[in-house]
């Protein structure tokens, strides 16, 4: 049996081992705080720095866009942002989410982004976008519940506006969230959940209108409440880009396109400022601006007339007659052709084993040489009533090379520069391309066709208005260029242009009058247009998009609004005004309008007499 | 009894020490309040003064007097106990407190003392009448696990746990065998899922939380990782007196009750630590070295058990505030802002400089 010892020495037995035990116990306390203190003390100084200081990132005031009297074409608008705190783990994002989804509504895009920036930002400590450019009444009832929601906070942020909504929307361009692509390019886009300039001048000069971001610590407390501001280097705004276009301009060129899918490009002939570029249909910019929303992109994207794309820069046509400058000027260069020399239409030409048709070809009309049996078409006249046979004949004694040579000096074929994205080359077919494209040598026909502005042929509108330009000044080669400058940087493009002739003057002035009289002689394909103010010369195209089978030439051919849309002919004018004088230069460019004469010149000479008035 | 010679009989040093001690609890309130006697520090320095008071008043008493109302004063814990479930104040889902309008406390907190009193008186009058305690081991659970098992439904798992380890302290100093204890183990491992089944559910989740502490900073985890940030960032020599950026910040939840250590930790560093330490260490030698003395086995048991339950909240407080133990709300003795937990640590220290006042005493069963 147990033997009870003396019950105070046990007493005193058992609180010496309860010491130790005490003891024991305080070591364990005392090891984890020297653990704490003294070993990881620099990595706990780190995190609590974490906890105190919030870096937050100062938008830039974005460059705005004017036009060349000043007019403000985009601006910046002060828009409110909700934000969660940087640095958190996904449990108190999914709070914040949960709580603030409860006051607003958040939709679908806005969650999903809030989950992807948590990873890409888990290191930068900067804050999180939840939904921006709030609404009044969102901004107001998250300001009354603020107070609930810790670590989340509004900023003021800046939003894109665009005063003219549609107008030059395709110059403009339009602001929305960067894609993988834009970030590797502007790393800071993502830090800062910036909107990225996306086509026109927003894109192309993102860089000068971006300005840079300024940074701010602040002091916060545990709730995510601003405490004090320790440091700040402000934001450096973007640079204002000053266009060459006149709104007014656009704006009166879009009231004359309404309905009607196209181009017009307005080009000074001296220093290629592009004056107006309507691209038609077009889009409201400040649908992006607020996450534009899918059922408004389908729309834009399904559009069979393609609002999204600037056809004045994208659009390749074939020239159709309007080429017909390019193949006289090159057999006058090339001496080909005088100019008194006359070439004999028979409406129809045989080569080889195909027929080649004349425009008055078994037209009730017929052709205005036909009528008045002047059978007998000089350069002038040629161009004037478009006569097809010349350019035939023209073409065929040329020979493809040289017509491509010309059609290269006066800018087809290539980019004309001009600082907006997504421009096309168009095409100037020769037979190495041809042999290099099909692996068929070049025959004497397709010489012929490009002749008339058809075949492989393809142009830009832009191409055509800087070809149109080049006849104007008589040869002086101009780059168009869409802004004058930007910041106190001064567009040098269009000051200094090569002031290099290309060839002979006088056979200038005679395409320079053949263009005139195709408006303004009663013989001229574009006469009904004929305004006496300002006086403008110019030259109309019809651009067929089908072909004609030969047994419907036979039965006649179906006239264009009897056609599908689709198949209808693109109508064109190029021109310039002052015919005296020439300042302005205009490609017209109507998709499947019909016929140049009767469409797309009534539109160029409105647009020269509110050009020139 | 004169002046002199009740001032002479006063035990300065020991209200020294205790004063010292309750005046960094001060010091980290005004701190904590941003610099501030309000809300807290002046509250709390009412409160030690009054502790004082009762202490000396108390160390004047003699022995007997403890002796002999042990029990009904523990019959009447109990029922303050009880009480809380009827008139108990609500406070986030638990009735601990009993609001008597000037002012409130929390019966659990003064309990504690009685418990241990009752249990002392037990074991001294089971001294005399027999040294065979192995059959009268009944007795004292019951007195133990009555009030354990209230407090645990009020409930509050800190006080009720703090309570259990303090009875098995008495009943490790008062003689049960080594064995006992080694068996009561084993079927208290075996009743644990039993007794998880009784847990609230925050209660479970904070268990789990401790024991998940990577993957979750936000819930309960939250307030021990920014408690450490706090410990690990004062370092050495701490970041300076008012110059806590997670206290201040309020990034350390509960700063002025359970969370006082480390702001503590993080102002003043591992060496304002190692200073409280030192006059932890002193007071609780001290108290032992004293309760030692009585010649009454009453004291000495009370003495000895009463200064480890202090010490058991003091390492359940640190452990807690630094990760190495689950956070179950337990004050920081002498320092952490609360009126009854002051002063039911002063009402022990009290009895203790009675048991030590009258340690010639010789106290007879009654």
């Amino acid at each position: 049996m147990y033997k009870y010892p003396n019950i105070d020495k046990l007493l005193s037995r058992r609180t010496f081992l309860l010491g130790i035990g005490k003891g024991a116990l305080f070591s364990t306390v005392l090891f984890r705080l020297i653990y704490l203190q003294l070993f990881k003390s620099e990595k706990f100084k780190v995190l609590a720095e974490k906890n105190r200081i919030s870096l937050r990132l100062i938008h830039p005031l974005r460059g705005n866009i004017v036009d060349r009297n000043g007019k403000i074409l985009a601006l910046n608008k002060n828009s409110y942002n909700v934000l969660l705190e940087g640095n958190k783990n996904l449990d108190e994002v999914n709070q914040a989410l949960d709580k603030i989804s409860r006051i607003i509504f958040l939709n679908n895009t806005e969650v999903n982004n809030v989950y992807n920036n948590l990873l890409t930002k888990k290191k930068s400590d900067l804050p999180i976008f939840i939904k921006k450019n709030l609404k009044w009444n969102e901004l107001s009832s998250l300001n009354v519940n603020l107070i609930n929601l810790p670590n989340v906070f509004i900023e003021q942020g800046i939003k894109r506006e665009y005063p003219y909504r549609n107008l030059a929307s395709h110059v403009i361009g339009y602001m929305t969230t960067p894609q993988e692509k834009d970030i590797k390019k502007y790393p800071f886009l993502k830090l800062m959940d910036a909107d990225v300039g996306r086509f026109g001048i927003e894109e192309s000069f993102e860089k000068e209108l971006r300005g840079f971001p300024g940074t701010k610590y602040l002091e916060v407390n545990a709730y995510g409440r601003e405490i004090r501001e320790i440091s700040k280097e402000e934001s450096v705004s973007g640079n204002e880009v000053k266009l060459t276009i006149d709104i007014n301009l656009q704006k009166y060129v879009n009231s004359l396109m309404k309905n009607i899918s196209g181009s017009v490009v307005a080009i000074d002939v001296n220093n290629g400022e592009i004056l107006a570029l309507e691209s038609s249909p077009n889009f409201d910019p400040n649908l992006f601006t607020k996450t534009i929303s899918q059922e408004d992109w389908d729309k834009l994207i399904n559009n069979p007339l393609a609002p999204m794309v600037n056809k004045s820069i994208s659009g390749e046509y074939s020239p159709g007659s309007t080429f017909k400058l390019i193949v006289l000027y090159s057999a006058l260069i090339n001496n080909i052709i005088k100019p008194n020399n006359v070439i004999n239409c028979s409406s129809k030409i045989n080569f080889g084993d195909r027929d080649f048709y004349c425009w008055c070809h078994k037209k009730k009309t017929g052709c205005w040489a036909n009528k008045n049996h002047k059978r007998n078409v000089g350069p002038e006249l040629a161009i004037a009533q478009s006569c097809d046979s010349f350019f035939y004949e023209l073409a065929k004694r040329l020979g493809i090379e040289s017509i491509v040579e010309t059609a290269r000096n006066f800018g087809l074929g290539s980019k004309s520069g001009i600082n907006l994205k997504g421009e096309k080359y168009g095409l100037v077919p020769n037979k190495s391309w041809k042999k290099k494209t099909y692996n068929k040598s070049w025959k004497i026909g397709e010489t012929m066709i490009t002749g008339v502005g058809q075949g492989f042929l393809r142009t830009t509108p832009i191409q055509l208005a800087v070809m149109t330009a080049m006849f104007a000044n008589e040869g002086k080669k101009i780059f168009p260029t869409i802004y004058k400058s930007f910041g106190n940087t001064n567009n040098s493009d269009n000051s200094v242009f090569t002031n290099q002739t290309l060839y002979q003057k006088k056979f200038f002035s005679l395409i320079k009058n053949a263009m005139f009289s195709a408006v303004n002689k009663p013989f001229g394909t574009a006469f009904k247009s004929k305004i006496e103010n300002p006086v403008f010369a110019g030259k109309t195209g019809t651009v067929q998009v089908r072909t004609i089978s030969k047994r419907e030439r036979e039965v006649g051919i179906i006239p264009n609004k009897e056609l599908p849309l689709k198949k209808r002919d693109h109508a064109m004018f190029v021109g310039f005004a002052p015919y005296d004088n020439p300042k302005i230069a205009l490609s017209v460019v109507v998709e499947h309008g019909g016929s140049g004469s009767k469409i797309a010149a009534p539109i160029a000479k409105k647009i020269f007499k509110k050009a020139l008035s | 009894m004169n002046l002199v010679n009740f001032l002479n009989k006063v035990n300065w040093f020991f209200i020294l020490l205790l004063t010292s001690i309750s005046a960094i609890g001060v010091l980290l309130l005004y701190s904590v309040a941003g610099g501030s006697w309000e809300p807290w520090a002046s509250n709390q320095i009412i409160r030690i003064f009054i502790g004082i008071i009762i202490l000396i008043f108390f160390s004047f008493i003699n022995v007997s007097f403890w002796y002999k109302l042990a029990n009904p004063i523990y019959i009447f814990c109990i029922f303050l106990i009880l009480l809380t479930f009827f008139f108990g104040k609500e406070v986030s889902g638990a009735r601990r407190w009993i609001d008597l309008h000037f002012f409130s406390f929390q019966p659990a907190e003064i309990a504690k003392i009685f418990i241990i009193l009752a249990l002392a008186k037990y074991f001294h009058s089971i001294k005399l009448q027999s040294y065979d305690i192995k059959q009268k081991i009944f007795f004292p659970l019951l007195i133990l696990f009555i009030p354990v098992i209230l407090i645990f439904k009020q409930p509050d798992l800190g006080t009720a746990l703090i309570i259990f380890f303090t009875g098995i302290i008495v009943l490790f100093l008062s003689g049960v065998q080594i064995k006992t204890f080694a068996i009561s183990g084993i079927g208290g491992l075996v009743a644990l899922p039993i007794f998880w089944t009784f847990l609230e559910d925050y209660q479970k989740s904070r268990i789990i939380n401790f024991l998940d502490q990577q993957s979750n900073t936000l819930g309960a985890n939250y307030h021990i990782t920014q408690s450490k940030i706090a410990l690990g960032s004062g370092g050495f020599f701490g970041k300076g007196f008012l110059e806590g950026t997670q206290s201040h910040l309020s990034f350390i939840p509960e700063m002025e009750t359970d969370f006082i250590f480390s702001v503590l930790g993080e102002e003043f560093g591992f060496l304002g630590i190692i200073f409280l330490f030192f006059l932890y260490f002193i007071l609780i030698s001290w108290s032992i070295n004293i309760s030692l003395k009585s010649k009454n086995y009453f004291s000495k048991i009370f003495g000895i058990s009463f200064i480890s339950s202090f010490f058991i909240v003091i390492f359940i407080n640190i452990g807690m505030v630094t990760g190495i133990i689950p956070v179950v709300g337990v004050p920081l003795p002498l320092c952490s802002y609360g009126g009854t937990a002051i002063l039911s640590n002063f009402i022990g220290f009290g009895i203790i400089l009675s048991g030590y006042n009258s340690r010639d005493y010789k106290l007879h069963n009654i």
